[in-house]
């Protein structure tokens, strides 16, 4: 292996599926994540478009009510468990974080390697509770007592998320210790590009919420098999409680979805204007901030459950602070435009796509927390809009800024601009129709998870289901623009953007251990201008 | 009351009255502040085009000023929304003086609404405009949840437990009730009618003497009423069930604390903690006795779970209001 020095990972190995299967390289983890993950964003999107066309009139068109309850289950958990949570930090963060920071790899390339097959054999216990047994009718979020009443394949479902749990928590493990152990010479931590931070900050949620979702769903499970009575009311048990339980770990978890994503658009917003970004502490520290009062908000999701007013009093009173970095992280990304010289190639034009999308989600997120106005908006399309510009808008739409942002990296080869505008333009057209005629509907009332409605959200629905349209158009013509680039695509620089992070000065693809020579760090990664 | 609402269901109640002056405020807010920053982003991305592949920017890294204003803006921006929210919660929540009571079980699929007469109605709740009401609920089965968008509230329906909603409806009309926490198959059938009537058609209403047939799209035959009313249903049941050769009605001690002047009282336990003899307090007793022992007495009470109903723990709730 003495000349791997030269020859870009692909090439460092074997041709052959045994490469892949048996890699330690975190590069090529991240590519199969990549695929699995992508995988995953279509399968649940498949079934959302299922749901939209049964809700694109009243009365059922396609489905009967118990397989269209299945159906938005499985939209809600294949998107939560099998795409959103692993994608980013499973594909970027796997590829990028090492080299951000000077390394040759993760801590633990064997733990990380499980991380993987964790997640494929948590989709394949989902898998079989879909296909042989009858799936999940629950809603994602399981709650009890249906959860333990209904007939349907519960316990394949929270087994394979518990699976899935470890994936998480190791990733998670692996990436701080690979940031605290294995920066190269000079990058002290504020040197660290913003995205590192994010993942950091991902990764320490990862590691101290998900073991909560792991012992809920085996409480769930034990009750179902063993009728031990910790939720169900006729054994003594309290319903409720599982909710506290579900919610300590997921509102958590929606900072895992979305922090790494902000960590996507601050790269992108910085290089793509070759200016400093504004703010580098406040942003670094806002997402540590973010992570940890995280998890002082769950009740947020609770307010009309019976759980009291005191409690709810506080939920909302925290939940409001969440709002002040998020909207710091927005100011810094703006003012970071000024006087930029912006370049409004594809990862930017999905960077300032997600500043419009999650500005929506975050201002819905502000009226969803006060208390008075959540009486009526829970449980309604409101809340299902709210999440879907932060979660859709927010974490997905970074994706895709960070895949078009670092693909030329990760192939060697450049996408094609003008399908990738293309398909910002469908999905960002697709994905406002979709969800502000659902922000409408929730107004009016129309309640959530219903398989049938009044005809007084007719119009909503049908808007709404032709804006998916556009979105399926959108994000295949990603799907389409990355596989044929990656057989076609011209040849790709090392540093097509003049970005300045270290992921920057590698060959593009980079080479097997990343660099020839351990890089050593004189500056932070974002020194565009002038100094002052 | 027609005020510019985007919503097309309009606001009947006090508290749907103050949900839309707040969302009216907060939508206007919130675009205000969403169209000023998308402007600044898109003029930027506009004027500061690349021109060269040389550009040089000016090497700005942070603005004290800058972020402790945004900072500043945003928490004025959210303290003043949580206080609105604290303060139009704390009023819709607290109880008023005089509310007419209504229980409601919520099952698969359906609402049995009971009235203190007696009277149970599915899917069919008769409330008298501009008096407050109170909802006293509780599931069979799973959770559901009692929504009315024209009230603007709603409040998630729990077995083992009661839940309350307060609402005052300022304007007659039929309004839509919506079960709002997923609960199975018909969970988007499980629906019914609120029919808010004028003080003459509630007086006409509880003495029988209103059509109730409705054309609603939900329109359910109302149950057979009762000949007894909740209250003294729940004498018979504290009666058979024996309750009474423990528990006196005349305020003597006996083997168990007596119910006269129970209910809504505060109640000394065991190892010194007081607690309100409320709803939840009363089924608590009745179904898990040995949870809360009242000081002075033994823990002798067995268990009525399974004999006793989700309607005779109402029933009898209510013979205990009537016994001060």
């Amino acid at each position: 292996m003495s000349h791997a020095a030269n020859i870009n990972f692909y090439k460092a190995a074997k041709p052959g599926i045994m490469s892949w299967v048996y890699t330690l390289d975190h590069k090529r983890i991240g590519l199969m994540y990549f695929a699995t993950t992508m995988l995953s964003l279509c399968v649940g999107g498949i079934f959302a478009l299922l749901v939209r066309l049964e809700l694109m009139f009243p009365g059922q068109q396609l489905f009967d009510a118990n397989m269209y309850n299945k159906i938005f289950t499985l939209h809600g958990a294949v998107m939560v468990f099998w795409f959103i949570i692993p994608a980013i930090p499973g594909v970027l963060g796997n590829f990028f974080l090492p080299i951000m920071i000077g390394a040759k790899d993760v801590a633990f390339p064997r733990l990380n390697l499980l991380s993987y097959y964790l997640l494929l054999l948590g989709m394949a216990i989902n898998l079989y509770g879909i296909l042989h047994g009858d799936g999940a009718d629950t809603g994602w979020t399981f709650y009890t007592p249906y959860s333990i009443k209904t007939g349907t394949a519960v316990v394949s479902m929270v087994l394979g998320v518990f699976v899935m749990g470890f994936s998480s928590i190791l990733t998670g493990l692996n990436f701080i210790a690979t940031v605290h152990t294995l920066r190269c010479p000079g990058m002290s931590f504020f040197r660290m590009p913003l995205f590192v931070w994010a993942i950091y900050s991902t990764a320490v949620l990862q590691v101290l919420a998900t073991p909560v979702i792991g012992i809920t769903t085996v409480l769930l499970a034990l009750e179902r098999f063993m009728g031990i009575g910790f939720f169900d009311p006729k054994l003594g048990g309290d319903p409720v409680l599982f909710q506290h339980f579900f919610w300590f770990y997921s509102h958590p978890a929606v900072y895992i979805m979305i922090l790494p994503g902000m960590g996507i658009i601050s790269e992108v917003i910085t290089t793509m204007s070759r200016k400093t970004i504004f703010g580098y502490r406040a942003i670094a520290f806002s997402s540590l901030g973010l992570a940890l009062v995280s998890f002082l908000v769950w009740g947020h999701h609770m307010f009309t459950s019976g759980q009291s007013p005191l409690a709810n009093y506080i939920f909302s009173l925290i939940t409001m602070a969440t709002a002040v970095p998020s909207a710091v992280k927005m100011f810094n990304w703006t003012a970071t435009l000024y006087k930029g010289s912006i370049s409004l190639k594809t990862p930017m034009l999905y960077a300032l796509g997600f500043l419009f999308t999650f500005g929506i989600g975050g201002i819905t997120g502000i009226i969803l927390g006060t208390l008075s106005a959540d009486l009526h908006f829970h449980d309604t399309y409101f809340v299902v809009a709210h999440f879907h510009y932060v979660m859709m808008g927010g974490a997905a739409i970074a994706l895709f800024s960070g895949i078009f942002y670092w693909f030329p990296k990760m192939s060697g080869k450049m996408y094609h601009e003008g399908m990738g505008q293309l398909s910002f333009w469908l999905f960002i057209f697709g994905f406002n129709v979709t969800f502000l005629a659902q922000f409408v509907a929730g107004l009016g009332g129309m309640p959530r998870r219903y398989h049938d409605y009044d005809p007084v959200y007719a119009t909503w629905n049908l808007i709404s289901t032709v804006g998916s349209w556009f979105i399926a158009a959108g994000i295949l013509t990603i799907i389409v623009n990355v596989i044929y680039s990656m057989k076609n695509g011209p040849k790709a620089p090392s540093n097509p953007w003049g970005g300045k992070s270290l992921e920057w000065t590698t060959e593009s693809p980079p080479v097997l251990e990343n660099f020839a020579v351990v890089p050593t760090v004189t500056a932070g990664p974002y020194e565009y201008g002038v100094k002052a | 009351m027609s005020k510019f609402t985007l919503n097309q269901l309009p606001s009947a109640s006090a508290s749907g009255d103050m949900f839309e002056n707040f969302i009216n405020v907060a939508l206007i807010v919130g675009t205000v502040m969403f169209v000023a920053t998308m402007a600044v982003v898109f003029y930027f991305a506009w004027k500061y085009k690349r021109r060269t592949e040389n550009d040089v920017t000016p090497y700005i890294d942070g603005n004290y000023l800058v972020e402790f204003s945004g900072i500043f803006l945003i928490s004025i921006w959210v303290a003043v929304f949580f206080l609105w929210g604290w303060r139009d919660y704390s009023y819709i929540i607290t109880p008023r003086q005089d509310e007419y009571e209504i229980n409601v079980i919520g099952q698969q699929w359906q609402w049995q609404i009971q009235y203190g007469s007696g009277k149970t109605y599915t899917n069919e709740a008769y409330l008298p405009v501009d008096r407050p009401v109170r909802f006293v609920m509780t599931s069979k089965d799973v959770l559901h949840s009692f929504f009315v968008p024209e009230f603007r509230i709603k409040q998630d329906v729990v077995p083992g437990q009661y839940t309350t909603l307060h609402v005052t409806p300022n304007v007659p009309g039929d309004y839509h009730i919506f079960c709002a926490e997923y609960c199975g198959t018909a969970h988007s059938k499980m629906l019914g009618t609120v029919h808010v009537l004028s003080k003459e058609d509630f007086q006409k209403w509880e003495d029988g003497l209103l059509e109730t047939k409705k054309e609603t799209a939900q329109a359910i035959e109302p149950a057979a009423a009762r000949t007894m009313t909740m209250a003294e249903s729940g004498k018979h049941i504290f009666r058979s069930k024996a309750c009474v050769t423990c528990h006196s009605v005349g305020g003597e001690r006996a083997i168990g604390p007596t119910v006269r002047g129970l209910f809504g009282s505060n109640v000394e336990l065991a190892g010194g903690t007081m607690v309100k003899a409320d709803e939840n307090y009363i089924r608590e007793s009745i179904m898990d006795p040995m949870k809360k022992i009242v000081k002075g007495y033994a823990p002798h009470m067995p268990t009525f779970r399974g004999m006793l109903s989700d309607e005779d723990v109402n029933d009898l709730i209510a013979y205990f209001k009537t016994l001060k």
